[in-house]
């Protein structure tokens, strides 16, 4: 080279060419090291980590709704099932004209579809992603949108489970509703829009709790009654099925590598509820605006009949409620949305007697043949006079028939004798003022007024003594549920023992298991047999004396008792309290009437009770009886 | 003087083995994008075959001119795709980007063109100005006042890949004949600072910049396209997930036909094929430089290195942003990515540079380059 350089100036040149050329090899080969290594780092060391994202990315989860569980009543009739409904989806990709389309849909769903345009434009990007558009769309419009499906392109339609309740007026209250989960509930406060004025605390619903979890956003979830109460039981699990996506959304197919999760459905469950019952009570209650009947069987607890009046259909708060059909159940002045069973309290009224009459006998105040001043319609204390109901007044009267006619008199000064401390003692013992833990939600808790809350009320001593005479015969600040009134009675009806009522009889597992609600024993009345003895025979005499003020429950071959109540109502007319049992030497039902704003107990009330009694009754007779003639008529029709 | 012997076999079947690898990885990649698009999954690979067919013809033809005769048209395609680089602002821009030209149903990008004009003319100039390469004058005036205009206009399109490309082109063209670094120095220095303006000061592509910074460490963190594409490299693994089974192409990788086609093959055939492309180009190169060295003339030598490393500058640049080194710039893999712009100019280079092959000697030795060839 060294010769070379020496004979040719060009030469140089060339050398240096050529050195410079291995500077830019050399460049090029480092920027190919560099490359590999990187490569290397990307496609060896990190793969299966990038692998792993990739997967995900692809992949798109598609919860598969497990069916809800079915809900029968105690015969066995369907009340609660799942409907297959249409949905109209559009997938936004396929639509090519959307102006066109939505002109040509709107007629056919009879919707205003200007919102679509406006919504595509906000995510483009999700373009394969299906947009719903109506829900429950009869057959007769998925029969005109298939036959135009040409002129709607990417129009399509899935069937979808929809909860229905074939008996829809009283299902809102019993069995509630389901709906959607919305983001706001999902990510924790969930405030049921299902609020009367009548109740201000909000319902949360603890989505940390064990079991909850799996609430997912699109899913549904139980709101109110049954469907709220048993919400882990009937919804079941959902399964989710694996599907290969495109950035965009864009369904390919399932992914071949990833099995589907099934969904499991959710257990079906039997209620007590019985259902023809449940239908006499509201034909009984037909002509009232608004009312209540809970029938229990007293014998293990098992509600029979809960009818809350206005009802409200589970069908129509399930489905997509508009915001002014909201606001016109929320202004509705009967608030149909409380369960007035439940939910609701009112003045027992004279139902309540029995209570300050077991009080009184308990604490040996008075006993059978105690005669107090006689009623000559009202009475005197201190510079106020409390009237009897009756104007004539009643007279001279033992506790025996002060019960049978109601005597509001002869309460007053029972109740004097009582006191309120021991009155308000016994009241408690008796299971008021606490819920009684029934299986449905947001159970009202009453109230009874003690000496501890007037002395926070109206300050130490500052109280007459004259407050227990109202409370004596349940007027004034004493407040219970029509179900814990029921309750009550179950107690005065048998030995004095109080079952937890409840509304589940039986659930089905997945695996075809039985499992039967056990009756639970939730209190005995403070009452001794003998006091209990006195007050049947007091409540016999209600319905079945001639001068008892419950003769309208009186049905001809069945011995039945109870006890009638008049609530003041300072808004109108008063309200009518029946609380009864039958038969009265071996009660199979309690049931507690009350009608709002509809006057005397024994003239509305009575005869609502006395409807719901000799319907189960002689039903129950067939029932019983059912057997051997199907066992008959397979014997000899059989074929 | 002129040994007229075979071309070099050896180059072009380095050249045919891409090609091929590409038709087939477009396709792949493509496929199922061009059923969503056009509902035909061959759309895209039909065009890209007849691209192919047109570049084997090309460089059968373009191996047999001589590539002497190119020499004389050379500031007219200098001058010509600078026009073009003007007349490409006032076409609709795709993506935001005026960067083709459509004639017809020829679609191609002036600054590819321009980009081997620029070779074809330096190759020329070059060789005549040998001896007065260290004058600071000569440099400056014409090249640099040519590549900067050329720059500007390319800016303004804008398409910063290619600019760079180009540049990194006419700085090696001038470095390795012979131009004093600290004169490279001072041309490029205004290049860099007129750069650094447009990207930092302007805010021009400062997302992207700042993207690319934070990808080149995170690569899932940064832009969308990085991170499929690593995504996509990743999961290929050693081996690959097999042609075709790639799933980075449904749509989660955009373009992963064109610029990032790279990434479709690195996840459907893994590192190995990767690497194994990373090897071919730059044993293509190298055939490449060694050509040059052995070209006949000095115009043979500068056309013959222009066309080599402008090939692996793009093959640098191109799969830098695809293994998430550099911030997306839109420039094609050679051979590789899906377009007839790129594949022509790449193939026209081929054929050139195969013709060149044609008129070297075997055993290099040093003789006195004449200023003319034939
Ligand atoms: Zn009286």
């Amino acid at each position: 080279m060294e010769r070379l350089e020496h004979t040719n100036e060009s030469l140089g040149g060339f050398v240096s060419r050529k050195q410079r050329a291995r500077i830019l090899i050399g460049f090029l080969g480092i920027s190919v090291l560099v490359l590999s290594l990187r490569l290397f780092f990307l496609q060896v060391i990190k793969a299966s980590y990038y692998k792993l994202i990739s997967e995900e990315n692809r992949i798109h989860a598609v919860p598969l709704p497990a069916p809800r569980g079915t809900i029968k009543d105690r015969n066995g009739k369907i009340i609660a099932f799942n409907r297959p409904s249409y949905t109209i989806f559009l997938i936004p990709y396929e639509a090519k004209d959307l102006d066109l389309l939505s002109q040509r849909l709107a007629p056919i769903l009879n919707m205003d579809l200007s919102w679509l345009k406006e919504k595509l434009k906000a995510n483009w990007s999700k373009k394969y992603e299906r947009i719903k558009l109506k829900k429950e769309v009869d057959f007769k419009t998925i029969c005109v949108i298939e036959e135009q499906n040409q002129d709607l392109p990417g129009v399509i339609y899935q069937v979808e489970q929809t909860r229905s309740y074939p008996e829809g007026s009283w299902a809102g209250h019993v069995l509630g509703y389901v709906k959607e989960l919305s983001k706001g509930e999902l990510s924790g406060d969930l405030v049921s829009p299902a609020k009367s004025a009548d109740s201000n605390e909000p319902t949360s619903l603890d989505l940390d709790s064990p079991g909850k979890s799996s609430y997912r956003l699109g899913g549904s979830i139980g709101r109110e009654g049954v469907e709220k109460q048993y919400d882990d039981l009937l919804r079941g699990k959902d399964g989710m099925t694996f599907l290969e996506v495109t950035a965009a959304g864009k369904i390919l197919g399932p992914l071949e590598d990833r099995k589907p999760d099934l969904p499991t459905k959710g257990t079906d469950m039997k209620l007590t509820i019985d259902l023809d019952l449940q239908a006499e009570a509201e034909s009984a209650l037909a002509t009232y605006e608004s009312g209540a009947v809970v029938a229990l069987d007293p014998k293990n607890g098992e509600i029979l009949t809960l009818v809350s009046k206005p009802g409200i259909d589970a069908n129509f708060l399930g489905g997509a409620l508009n915001p002014e059909e909201w606001k016109e159940i929320l202004q509705n002045p009967f608030h149909p949305l409380l369960s007035r069973t439940i939910q609701a309290t009112y003045a027992p009224a004279s139902t309540l007697k029995l209570l300050t009459a077991g009080a009184a006998l308990e604490s040996k105040v008075a006993h059978r043949d105690t005669y107090l001043s006689p009623c000559f319609g009202s009475y005197q204390f201190g510079k106020r006079a409390f009237r009897c109901w009756r104007p004539e007044g009643h007279g001279r009267l033992n506790l025996v028939d002060a019960i049978i006619q109601s005597c509001d008199v002869y309460f007053y000064q029972l109740g004097l004798k009582v006191g309120l401390e021991r009155w308000s003692h016994y009241a408690k013992l008796c299971g008021f003022g606490e819920q009684m833990g029934v299986d449905l939600p947001e159970e009202a808790k009453g109230f009874i007024p003690s000496p501890e809350y007037y002395n926070k009320k109206y300050g130490k001593g500052e109280w007459v003594k004259n407050l227990v005479i109202n409370l004596a015969i349940g007027q004034g600040e004493v407040l219970v549920t029509p179900l814990q009134l029921a309750g009550f009675y179950c107690g005065l009806a048998t030995d004095g023992t109080i079952y937890r009522p409840h509304i589940l009889k039986e659930i089905t597992t997945t695996q075809g298991r039985v499992i039967t609600t056990q009756s639970e024993v939730l209190r005995r009345l403070p009452f001794s047999a003998s006091t209990l003895e006195l007050l049947k025979e007091a409540m016999i005499g209600v319905v079945n004396d001639a001068s008892g003020t419950g003769g309208l429950a009186r049905i001809s071959d069945v011995t039945v008792a109870g006890k009638t109540g008049t609530a003041q109502n300072p808004f109108g007319e008063a309200h009518a309290w029946f609380v009864g049992y039958a038969p009265a030497e071996n009660p199979k039902i309690v049931v507690a009437v009350l009608v709002e704003n509809a006057g005397h107990g024994g003239t509305f009330a009575a005869p609502v009770a006395k409807a719901i009694i000799e319907k189960y009754l002689k039903r129950g007779i067939i029932a019983d009886q059912k057997d051997s003639i199907i066992a008959v008529s397979s014997l000899n029709f059989g074929n | 003087m002129i040994d007229k012997s075979k071309p070099d076999y050896f180059l072009l079947a380095i050249v045919t083995i891409l090609i091929s690898l590409g038709t087939v990885m477009v396709y792949s990649a493509s496929a199922i994008l061009a059923d969503d698009r056009f509902h035909s999954s061959i759309y895209f690979i039909k065009k890209q075959i007849l691209w192919a067919g047109i570049s084997f013809f090309l460089i059968f033809v373009l191996t047999k001119v001589d590539y002497h005769k190119y020499e004389r048209f050379a500031k007219f395609f200098l001058l010509f795709s600078m026009i073009l680089l003007v007349v490409v602002l006032f076409f609709q821009p795709v993506k935001g980007a005026a960067r083709w030209i459509r004639v017809g149903p020829i679609v191609f990008q002036p600054s590819e063109l321009f980009k081997y004009a620029l070779v074809l003319f330096m190759a020329h100039s070059l060789s005549r100005r040998k001896n007065q390469i260290k004058n600071l004058k000569y440099v400056f005036l014409p090249y640099f006042l040519v590549l900067g205009i050329a720059s500007l206009l390319i800016m303004k399109e804008p398409h910063l890949g290619a600019v760079l490309s180009i540049s990194m082109i006419f700085l090696a063209l001038l470095f390795v004949a012979g131009t004093k670094v600290k004169h490279l120095l001072l041309i490029s220095a205004p290049l860099a600072v007129a750069i650094f303006l447009l990207v930092f000061a302007f805010g021009y592509k400062k997302q992207r910049v700042d993207d690319y910074l934070k990808s080149i460490s995170h690569p899932l963190e940064g832009n969308y396209q990085t991170k499929q594409s690593v995504l996509g490299l990743g999961s290929g693994g050693v081996g690959g997930v097999g042609l075709g089974e790639g799933k980075q192409k449904l749509f989660f990788l955009p373009e992963p036909h064109t610029d990032f086609v790279f990434a479709t093959i690195g996840e459907e055939g893994g590192f190995l094929t990767c690497a194994g492309i990373m090897i071919l180009f730059f044993i293509l190169t190298l055939k490449g430089l060694s050509i040059a060295f052995r070209a006949p003339d000095d115009f043979g030598f500068f056309l013959a290195f222009g066309i080599s490393f402008s090939i692996f500058i793009c093959v640098l640049i191109n799969a830098g942003v695809v293994v998430g080194l550099l911030p997306t710039t839109g420039i094609p893999m050679p051979f590789l990515s899906y377009g007839g712009s790129s594949l022509i100019f790449s193939s026209i280079g081929m054929g050139m540079l195969l013709n060149i092959s044609r008129q070297t000697r075997y055993v290099p030795s040093p003789r006195v380059l004449g200023k003319t060839g034939v």
